[in-house]
């Protein structure tokens, strides 16, 4: 009876899916068989970038606003844009116009960034979800909204960037909790290890301003975040609810948060080691069962244990962005081995030869597509990593390979 | 005293080596366990998969010569199974006498199993009671099959240890400019984490890339391991436990890092971090990871 039960909610979530449609139909069957790119087939990265970026350029087209649409959807196609993501998809704009030397990226990114300001509350923060729904201030949302405008500062002076990165800063620091974490404004209204991706932009805030208030604020949340790592590396309070096994995409975020900090510290901080150290507890224990198993699950448990069968894609370029970062602190050339796995697996799941704007060049947000993350949808955040995971990838290798001098 | 060897049936080139070198050691193999291959294709996904792949040749010659799969249907790596075509599978020893006849003619026992770590196999190894077992090739082996032997498990580790547990560790220690060699170790549950017997270093100048590496690399290991077995059968080696967190354990190098390597091979290679104080990062790696960027600043 189960079993038909479950037989029938996949049928109806496939009806809703659009399955009819050839494009959807395609990414079904494929995923259904696990027919991905072989790896003699997969084409460089250069191309795969190109693509998800020109995905993304579409998931912006496709909003009445400048911001990027949250995802495209088999259900419903393109959605409202989500302001969170257009604000750290800024930096990946700048990043890729310097790359290819197209200035089309630096325009894009500049429009965001002015659309954000006009969505910034009389508080300071910015709005959680998409445009869709009321505005509502979020913690972990403004902050990646400063990552967009601080770059935004840094790329073309404009003092309006700054002021608002200075008045979400300002918003930040003031409902902080005495601990450091923070749970006013925070989805589900608990405290999340993954603030420590707040803590960054706070850090980038005082790196431009010199106002101490702004580092006291973020090495408060990074040491209570360190309070939360148990000795096998991970992190209490690393999902989005009080899950058994967060998704991967949350945890990757606590790491990151603690890899780009200790990255804004000075070498001699003793802090930026204990920050660096800690993500590279979590780190090593992802990248062991990452090799061991040869897939990276979707969700974890504490022990670093997964049942799921599915792959958090967003959650995959994430980690091989952390992988390539700690190759970059500490040498260790096994992380660089397994970013390079990690994103070939990303790489094989995309689709560069759909018909369909909102399935090619994009990244789903599980593999496959019915995964428990974004089900049957491609948010732009994953498309955002992976084109970051790829081209951190591209400048580590041909620095290495001009080292040893191979052309 | 005797040895039993294990290893695998479709791997029958190595187990061949292995038995010849002990035997011209004066050391008597009184068994050799192998693993029986697993069904070639286990689900109609893993046809369709193949065929997607273009896989139709290598299709047919598993289904005719029933090479092995990976234990899930799951894709391993990037783009789809491993599809090592059976051709690649089969060792040159196989290819004149087969593994039960080179045992038969040389009076040792043949067995073989679906699993070297199941009860089936756990049984035989009690029965035969070796003083040693020796690996030519195998699995994880579980507790229960190291407890057989008296005087323990040893395996030949085509790198040095403690420094280098893991897969392609020869590979890696090019890559880190460190030292390459072999290591014969007893077994324990972990992985290539025994105590160690015996640790050489090898000249490998002379290989121009990896694969002329590993094939002189093969051709030494199993003497080492035959030289090693019959010392440990005599009493006359002493085992040195390895420190425990020491050492970097490697897996599978990706093709692009492999140009890394096949360079430094190509140029005549000479490690440059000698000693145990190579941490498992590189000069040319130290001198990329650089103090990590601002966010702001330009790729």
């Amino acid at each position: 009876m189960v079993a038909l039960r479950n037989v029938a909610r996949e049928a109806r979530d496939l009806l809703q899916a659009r399955i009819y449609r050839p494009a959807h139909f395609r990414v079904n069957f494929l995923d259904f068989l696990d027919l991905r790119t072989p790896p003699e087939k997969l084409h460089s990265n250069e191309i795969h970038i190109r693509e998800a970026m020109a995905w993304l350029c579409r998931a912006q087209n496709a909003t009445p606003d400048a911001g990027i649409a949250a995802r495209y959807r088999l259900d419903k196609g393109w959605t409202t844009s989500y302001p969170e993501t257009t604000g750290y998809i800024i930096p990946t704009f700048y990043n890729y116009a310097h790359v290819s030397g197209q200035p089309e990226y630096r325009h894009r990114a500049e429009q965001m960034a002015c659309w954000l300001l006009t969505i910034q509350l009389d508080c300071g923060a910015f709005p959680g979800h998409t445009t869709s729904h009321l505005p509502q201030p979020r913690v972990f949302n403004t902050g990646q909204v400063m990552l967009g405008l601080l770059r935004a500062y840094r790329e073309t002076g404009q003092p309006a960037f700054l002021e608002a990165s200075r008045r979400a800063g300002d918003w930040l620091v003031a409902i902080q909790e005495p601990d450091g974490s923070w749970l006013k404004h925070t989805f589900c209204n608990r405290t999340h290890a993954y603030h420590t991706c707040v803590a960054w932009p706070l850090l980038e805030l005082y790196a431009v301003t010199r106002e101490p208030r702004y580092r006291r604020a973020a090495v408060q949340n990074l040491d209570w975040a360190l309070s939360l790592q148990q000795p096998n590396g991970w992190f209490q309070n690393s999902g989005f609810r009080n899950d058994d096994q967060p998704v991967l995409h949350t945890i990757a975020y606590t790491i990151t948060g603690l890899i780009e900090s200790g990255a804004l510290l000075a070498p001699k901080d003793p802090a930026r080691n204990r920050y660096v150290q800690a993500a590279l507890r979590a780190s090593e224990a992802l990248l062991h069962r990452f090799e061991i198993r040869r897939f990276m699950a979707g969700q974890f448990d504490a022990q670093w244990k997964s049942t799921v069968r599915y792959s958090c894609l967003t959650g995959n370029c994430q980690t091989a962005y952390n992988w390539l970062r700690l190759f970059q602190f500490t040498g260790d050339p096994r992380f660089l081995n397994g970013a390079m796995k990690l994103n070939d697996f990303v790489k094989s799941t995309q689709d560069l030869s759909s018909s369909h704007p909102g399935v090619r060049g994009g990244i789903k947000g599980s593999h496959p597509i019915w995964g428990n993350y974004v089900r049957f949808g491609y948010p732009n955040w994953a498309a955002k990593f992976f084109v970051d995971a790829l081209m951190l990838e591209d400048k580590i290798v041909s620095l290495l390979f001009r080292e040893v001098g191979i052309q | 005293m005797s040895v039993v060897v294990l290893g695998k049936s479709w791997n029958a080139g190595k187990v061949m080596e292995v038995v010849s070198e002990l035997l011209s050691c004066g050391v008597t193999v009184r068994a050799v366990v192998a693993m029986k291959r697993p069904p070639a294709i286990r689900t109609w996904r893993e046809i369709v998969q193949k065929l997607f792949y273009s896989e139709k040749d290598r299709l047919f010659q598993t289904l005719r010569l029933r090479s092995p799969q990976p234990r899930s249907a799951r894709p391993s790596e990037a783009g789809g199974l491993d599809f090592v075509s059976a051709a690649e599978r089969i060792s040159p020893g196989q290819k004149g006498v087969p593994l039960p006849e080179f045992s038969r003619e040389r009076s040792i026992e043949y067995i073989e199993v679906e699993d070297l770590n199941g009860t089936e196999a756990e049984a035989i190894l009690r029965r035969l009671a070796p003083q040693l077992l020796v690996l030519a090739g195998t699995p994880i082996l579980r507790p229960n099959i190291l407890a057989v032997p008296v005087k323990g498990t040893l395996n030949v580790h085509m790198g040095i240890l403690p420094q280098f547990r893991g897969r392609n560790v020869a590979e890696w220690a090019v890559f880190l400019d460190a030292p390459v060699g072999l290591t014969v170790h007893y077994v324990d549950p972990g992985v290539d984490t025994g105590a160690i017997v015996r640790v050489e270093t090898v000249d490998v100048s002379d290989c121009p890339d990896i694969d002329s590496m590993r094939r002189k690399l093969r051709t030494l290991q199993h003497r080492l391991l035959a030289q090693c077995t019959r010392e440990v059968l005599d009493g006359k080696i002493t085992a040195v436990p390895q420190p425990p967190g020491k050492g970097k354990q490697y897996y599978v190098m990706h093709e692009r890092l492999k140009r890394v390597v096949n360079h430094k091979l190509e140029a005549g290679y000479r490690p440059r971090n000698v000693g145990s104080r190579s941490r498992g990062s590189m000069n040319t790696t130290r001198r990329i990871a650089r103090p990590p960027k601002l966010l702001s600043e330009k790729t």
